[in-house]
């Protein structure tokens, strides 16, 4: 959807997709490395147009560009999204960085920010594909617990992956947003050398 | 620092941030180890400056690969 979120950390922030981030989209989920357990992304600009003119008028659905704080670079990209009102919980994902980047930390501190602050939701989980096990080890490190195993959860280029759950609530968020922001805080002593 | 010193100081950091014994003589790669994650990385990275009062730069903290990249790299900052 439109939405108008911005949330800064300490050297990264993350602010809403527009229209003209399309060609960056594309260049970061046509990366075959980068984009290995993605779903795969057409690369033509034009479909990724269309594909954000319908992002646009899709409610529920919050897209954002990870950039530099000062320089406004963008570094990548991640969304929230699939909001259950009932349970005031979402899933976000669709996170990717360009290669050697540094935010990872800080932009997945950023994403809880915007969910359980800015949204007021009460809990956001994430879907990994259980083979990409540095990323379900990270969301472990950051304090995620792990909620549940989804057998054969998505397809991917036409082969079956196990994906794992694993989830960041309301009442746990403060310690662990405490341990992320004082390591956000080292990478950008480190990136303003 | 000499090599051997700077061996067991990378083992000891390793094995720290990994949360798990490392023998030595043991290659540790990113890509063989799961556990090796983008947090736990700069862990290892700001531990090693910790520790050993070296300064890595963007380049080198994403250019690192294995436990003997961490080698290498002290070792050439810190001289013969």
């Amino acid at each position: 959807m439109d939405h108008s979120i911005t949330v800064s950390g300490y050297y990264f922030e993350l602010r809403p997709v527009r229209l003209e981030d399309a060609a960056f989209m594309i260049s970061l989920r046509t990366d075959p490395e980068l984009a290995t357990y993605l779903n795969p992304t057409s690369g033509h600009l034009e479909d990724q147009q269309v594909y954000l003119e319908n992002y646009f008028s899709t409610p529920g659905d919050y897209y954002f560009i990870v950039q530099g704080k000062t320089s406004g670079e963008a570094e990548g990209m991640l969304a929230i999204y699939g909001i259950d009102h009932r349970s005031q919980s979402a899933e976000w994902g669709r996170w990717i960085l360009r290669k050697n980047s540094l935010a990872a930390v800080e932009s997945a501190c950023l994403v809880y920010r915007a969910g359980l602050e800015e949204l007021g939701l009460k809990e956001l989980y994430c879907r990994t594909v259980a083979r990409n096990e540095r990323v379900v080890s990270f969301h472990a490190s950051c304090g995620l617990s792990h909620a549940r195993d989804l057998p054969d959860y998505v397809r991917i280029n036409g082969v079956s992956h196990d994906s794992v759950e694993q989830v960041m609530n309301a009442s746990s968020w403060p310690s662990c947003r405490q341990h992320m922001e004082e390591r956000a805080r080292q990478i950008a002593a480190l990136l303003n050398r | 620092m000499h090599k051997p010193d700077i061996e067991t100081l990378v083992r000891e950091c390793l094995s720290q941030v990994l949360k798990r014994p490392i023998q030595a003589g043991t290659a540790v790669a990113r890509e063989d180890d799961g556990s090796w994650d983008s947090l736990r990385h700069v862990e290892l990275v700001f531990l090693l400056e910790e520790r050993t009062g070296i300064r890595f730069t963007q380049e080198e903290i994403t250019g690192i690969r294995d436990s003997q990249d961490i080698v290498h790299l002290v070792a050439g900052k810190h001289g013969p």
